[in-house]
């Protein structure tokens, strides 16, 4: 019963949160503490793994209640659990009707933790869907300028991302030669006929690339980032996105080898395509809140040419990459509205000379610099891991998208040089510059993830640790001709000068 | 003396490290209430302990006759395994050679003067923590550079290196000029990395090994079955190369050193004498993998020869001090490209040991210059002489160290050169290019001194006191050790001392073209206001130089164009297309909704009638199953 504690401290919070006195101040330390027991659970699953939990609930419909961990969900939870540890850090304290805002942000964590948990594909549908409504009202409610269009439209897509995955997992019950069974492992057992797996990959294509997103189903992803509220940001951009990628490996990778394989030249393709495209978005933006969703798009596309691949090594990339990517976009998101917050806008144009020790903001912009060079790979920090296991293991396998992507890679280095020059470089407008500097309190959820981003590049077990078990069985491809002769030991007797 | 030192050489990256990052303190917490000078000295205290410990380190392993003598030949090893996952295991892999501890000891020595110039130079600045933090950070990068056997890290510290210009580039940021150029150098250097990149990538499945000795294996083993090139290894091999030619600013990507000017004097002089050789150093390991390749020693040969001769033109062409002296880099390490192309390691390596220190002394000397004279243009500089003379034969004794001047330390590398490329397939044309390059060379740098102390004193230089002590101490320092390299050379063995060090064939027309070259720019350049004598063609073709033959304008007119059209073409199809259909969606939607509203009329006659109609069709329906 380990496993159902994960889910059920933000249930329960969800439901006594709205309980709270209209003036109450522990609304937020409340939301905190759920968060942060959520997390610290989480941790000591890490030590102690749970057993899985197997409970009938509706066997008429074929829906049981199947939880387990391994290796890729466990990272993911782990990420999910401490983003929203960090956004409700991230929320202002004086939060508008935060009764309602932390309650619809803990449910999101409840769909999220559910989403990954589960090993029935009809549970993970509903723990999917029931992301989308939170998410929504967080962003109508209190979103910035035109935050009702982006509602409208990140509901659209969601809802059509949705009913994509629906008709698909009902799909992959029904045509199940086993009987209706929508259990992960009998899926993952089942022999659909080629036809079958070309619709049902149509369909998990339709339903999760429009979550990742991917080009040409990304008209919600910049929108919706940009009008989002920094909390909200950091966990769509940093946790929901993921969700994307954990189903195109499960319910892709994982259920349909045989159409993934067939596809997935055209797959990698279009990560290629993504991530260039993501860049070249991302340089001509004159707004920050855009110019990181663009290059979360371009990362997305990154990982995308990686599932393609499916080689170890390239899965490995794949996780490291979700928990990598995750980390910087939220800390990307998070010094953005940090700005935000002190300046009053986020027009690159308007803002400059930030790094002015006196009158500045250099603590924040410190930190923005490096989460730059993260989001540019630079090496030494969590991006690089993630993006060098994607390129060494496409290699092998995409050669050209692979280098597409390094071009990317460089671009990336263009946008992230260009907004830290005008925003952190130049003269300070004298004008304005009469901001206080942040709090410690304001800092911790930034400080927190720069130390993770610094330490997981460091020691890049921390990302690449828990899942080499899990992914290499899911592999459809050999990444040997990389890996074989590189384990042999680094100096041979014979090889040193005589 | 005990092998020890020797053997915890890998600490030494460390020490500066720890100052870097304990630099971070100061900017912008511990500084409000310490001010800067702490954090400085904290860099020149841990600086000078990595000093002091890779200098011990060469020693032991010179002193210690067994001990020593075992290192040398089975050189102590040190691993750091950074990631092993999924089969794939990248180390550190730390080998703590000879070479590494002399270009070791080099380096830190360097920084320990650098650091003390600095304090004189940076006396009245606030960006202290940053510089200096910045300085360390360089060196520790360089020290791992010279102890890892591993090509995928080297690739790291550079990549690291590259991050370190941009910081130490834009450390006046408030400057138009300063931002253009931390932009320019980064995004320069970083193309040239990330080819780097690249190469490895597609390197590792071909050889199974990042480590260079594994690579030496792999190509030795290649030459003795007499196996073919595995397909696209040139291509690799020329991706490989690229990030060589990026540090070294080798033509095409020279531009970024000449950008890079825009930092302060200080880490001018490490990066342009000890930074830049970082490259060179890498493409020297690299080079069993290049001797497999006649093509691309080709390229190398024709990269390195071009940028000698044109970055030396563009260097007489100079109206800053400072860009004179960075295109003068260029060219001599286009030279060492030469070398390595023509197959010639030993040539090379001797050519890296006796570069840095002359480069770092006269850049330094011309530092104390640009700091009491507050311009660093050499029209409005002059008639120093009567006025500094110290800083004036520093300067002298880092210029001959460079130009083919016996007994000087260049000297004897320039000649083992050009015997070099006597003895290669095109000597006249090779030959003629180092005479040619070498002439140019020491022109540029007559005209440089010539144009600082020669002349009339202009109103900048009527007043010229001698700098602060801090900064006149390391430099004569520094002049020191370059007077004595060729007699440490010869004492380590480089080279025999008959009649002179270095001294043998073609030694008379290197010596001829050095003598031409200094002459005839000290006939121009010693006399009063030589500038403005200048007929009209000649300046017109002196401006295009120094304009660095509009190669800006170039970049500009296509990769930036391309980028930025690109970018443009995307943002707007973004715009239209994909935002157009996302609202248009929306939209419909809206609409769609609204027509749906007028339905509810409110008229019950309405709502029976649809009533009716819906009856009727279900009865049909059941009737027709």
């Amino acid at each position: 019963m380990d496993l159902l504690l994960l889910p059920l401290l933000p249930l329960l919070a969800v439901l006594c949160l709205p309980l709270f006195p209209l003036t109450s101040t522990w609304v937020r330390p409340a939301a905190l503490a759920a968060g942060l027991l959520q997390f610290g659970w989480a941790l000591r699953l890490l030590a102690h793994p749970p057993a899985p939990i197997a409970l009938s609930w509706l066997p008429r419909l074929g829906l049981r209640l199947e939880l387990g961990l391994d290796g890729i969900s466990l990272p993911l939870v782990l990420l999910a659990s401490l983003l929203t540890v960090l956004a409700v850090l991230a929320t202002p304290v004086d939060q508008a009707r935060p009764r309602l805002f932390f309650s619809l942000l803990l449910a999101t964590n409840l769909g999220l933790i559910g989403s990954f948990l589960a090993r029935n594909a009809l549970l993970f549908l509903l723990a999917y869907e029931l992301i989308l409504i939170p998410t929504t009202l967080l962003v109508a409610i209190w979103g910035r300028e035109r935050r009702a269009g982006a509602a409208i439209r990140f509901l659209t897509y969601g809802a059509v991302s949705g009913v994509a995955l629906l008709a698909a997992v009902l799909a992959f019950g029904l045509l199940n030669p086993a009987g209706l069974d929508f259990s992960y492992s009998s899926l993952a057992a089942a022999d659909y006929t080629p036809a079958q797996q070309r619709w049902l990959l149509a369909l998990v294509l339709l339903a999760f690339g429009l979550k990742l997103p991917v080009v040409p189903l990304h008209g919600w992803q910049p929108f919706t980032y940009s009008q989002a509220p920094t909390p909200v940001a950091m966990l769509l951009s940093g946790a929901v996105s993921k969700l994307g990628a954990y189903g195109l490996l499960r319910f892709g990778l994982e259920f349909l080898p045989e159409a993934w394989t067939a596809w997935s030249p055209w797959i990698a393709a279009l990560g290629a395509i993504t991530a260039i495209y993501g860049a070249l978005n991302a340089i001509s933006q004159l707004d920050m809140l855009r110019l990181v969703a663009y290059s979360s798009l371009g990362h997305m596309g990154m990982l995308l040419l990686a599932l393609a691949a499916a080689t170890p090594l390239s899965l490995q990339g794949v996780v490291a990459q979700m928990l990598a990517h995750g980390m910087i976009i939220a800390l990307l998101f998070c010094l953005v509205g940090l700005i935000q917050a002190r300046t009053g806008t986020t027009a690159i144009p308007e803002l400059s000379g930030l790094l002015n020790p006196q009158r500045g903001l250099p603590f924040t912009m410190g930190l923005m610099l490096l989460a730059l060079m993260a989001a540019a790979g630079v090496p030494g920090l969590a991006g690089f891991v993630a993006e060098l296991l994607l390129f060494e293991g496409s290699w092998v396998v995409f050669p050209l998208p692979t280098l597409v992507c390094l071009v990317a890679s460089g671009l990336t280095a263009v946008y992230a040089v260009r907004l830290f020059n005008r925003v952190g470089f130049g003269r300070l407008d004298n004008e304005r510059a009469d901001w206080i500097g942040t709090s410690l309190a304001e800092r911790a959820p930034a400080l927190v993830l720069t130390v993770l981003v610094l330490l997981t590049g460091i020691r890049p077990s921390l990302l690449t640790g828990f899942s080499e078990a899990s992914t290499a069985p899911l592999a459809l491809r050999s990444s040997e001709s990389v890996t074989v002769i590189a384990q042999a030991p680094a100096f041979a007797p014979s090889q040193l000068p005589a | 003396m005990t092998i020890l030192p020797a053997q915890s050489a890998w600490l030494v990256p460390l020490y500066p490290l720890l100052a870097a990052l304990a630099s971070l303190a100061w900017s912008p917490g511990l500084i409000r209430r310490t001010g800067p000078r702490p954090c400085g000295y904290l860099n020149l205290l841990l600086v000078s302990v990595a000093f002091v410990h890779s200098l011990l380190a060469l020693l032991a392993l010179h002193t210690n006759a067994s001990a020593g003598a075992a290192a040398l030949y089975r050189p102590p090893t040190f691993g750091w395994t950074w990631l092993d996952t999924a089969g794939l295991r990248i180390g550190f892999d730390g080998l703590i050679t000879e070479p590494a501890l002399i270009a070791m000891t080099v380096i830190t020595g360097v920084h320990v003067l650098v650091q003390i110039y600095s304090i004189g130079y940076l006396e009245m600045d606030w960006g202290w923590p940053r510089f200096f933090g910045s300085l360390s950070f360089f060196e520790a990068g360089l020290c791992g550079l010279v102890l890892t056997d591993s090509v995928f890290f080297s690739y790291v510290l550079l990549e690291l290196l590259t991050l370190g210009t941009y910081i130490i580039v834009g450390t006046w940021y408030n400057q138009s000029l300063v931002v253009k150029g931390a932009r320019d150098a980064f995004l320069t250097k970083r193309i040239g990395d990330l080819i780097l990149l690249a190469g490895l990538i597609a390197l590792l499945p071909l050889t199974g090994t990042w480590n260079f000795h594994g690579l030496q294996a792999w190509a030795a083993d290649l030459t003795n079955n007499h196996q073919p090139l595995p397909a696209g290894f040139q291509l690799i091999l020329l991706a490989l190369i690229a990030g060589p030619m990026g540090k070294c600013a080798q033509i095409p990507l020279h531009l970024w050193l000449d950008e890079a000017m825009e930092s302060p004097l200080p880490s001018t002089v490490l990066r342009n004498s000890v930074v830049v050789i970082g490259g060179a150093w890498v493409l020297l390991r690299l080079e069993p993998l290049i001797a497999l390749s006649p093509l691309v020693q080709g390229v190398l040969v024709v990269v390195g020869g071009t940028t000698a001769l044109v970055a030396a033109l563009i260097a007489l062409g100079q109206i800053d001090v400072k860009r004179a002296m960075s295109f003068l880099v260029s060219s001599w390490l286009g030279l060492l490209f030469v070398a390595v192309g023509l197959g010639g390691i030993g040539v090379a390596d001797h050519m890296m040991l006796v570069y840095p220190l002359p480069m770092a002394l006269m850049l330094m000397t011309v530092g104390t210059v640009v700091i009491s004279n507050v311009t660093q243009d050499l029209t409005q500089l002059g008639g120093l002489w009567s006025r500094r003379p110290l800083m004036g034969i520093a300067f002298l004794v880092g210029a001959t160290g460079l130009m083919g001047l016996p007994p000087f330390g260049g000297f004897a590398a320039l000649r083992e050169l050009l015997t070099l490329t006597a003895s290669s397939q095109l000597p006249w044309v090779l030959g003629g290019l180092v005479l040619l390059t070498n002439t140019l060379i020491s022109a540029s740098l007559m005209r440089v001194f010539g144009l600082i102390w020669g002349g009339r004193p202009s109103p900048f230089t009527a007043r010229s006191p001698e700098v602060l002590w801090l900064m006149v101490l390391p430099t004569l320092l520094l002049m020191g050790f370059v007077l004595h390299i060729p007699q440490l050379l010869v004492h380590i063995g480089v080279y025999q001392l008959s009649p002179l060090p270095g001294w043998g064939p073609l030694a008379w027309p290197l010596l001829a073209s050095t003598l031409v070259g200094a002459g005839s720019s000290a006939f121009f350049y010693l006399r009063p206001h030589p500038l403005a004598e200048l007929p009209s063609g000649l300046g017109g073709l002196q401006h295009w130089l120094a304009e660095d033959m509009h190669t800006e304008a170039f970049y500009h007119r296509t990769v930036v164009a391309l980028v930025v059209g690109l970018a443009r073409l995307s943002s707007w199809s973004d715009a239209q297309l994909v935002d157009g259909f996302s609202s248009g969606t929306g939209s419909v939607a809206l609409a769609g909704a609204r027509r749906l509203s007028f339905t509810t009329s409110g008229r019950s006659q309405a709502y029976a009638l649809s009533l009716l109609l819906g009856v009727l069709l279900m009865a049909t329906w059941l009737l027709a199953r």
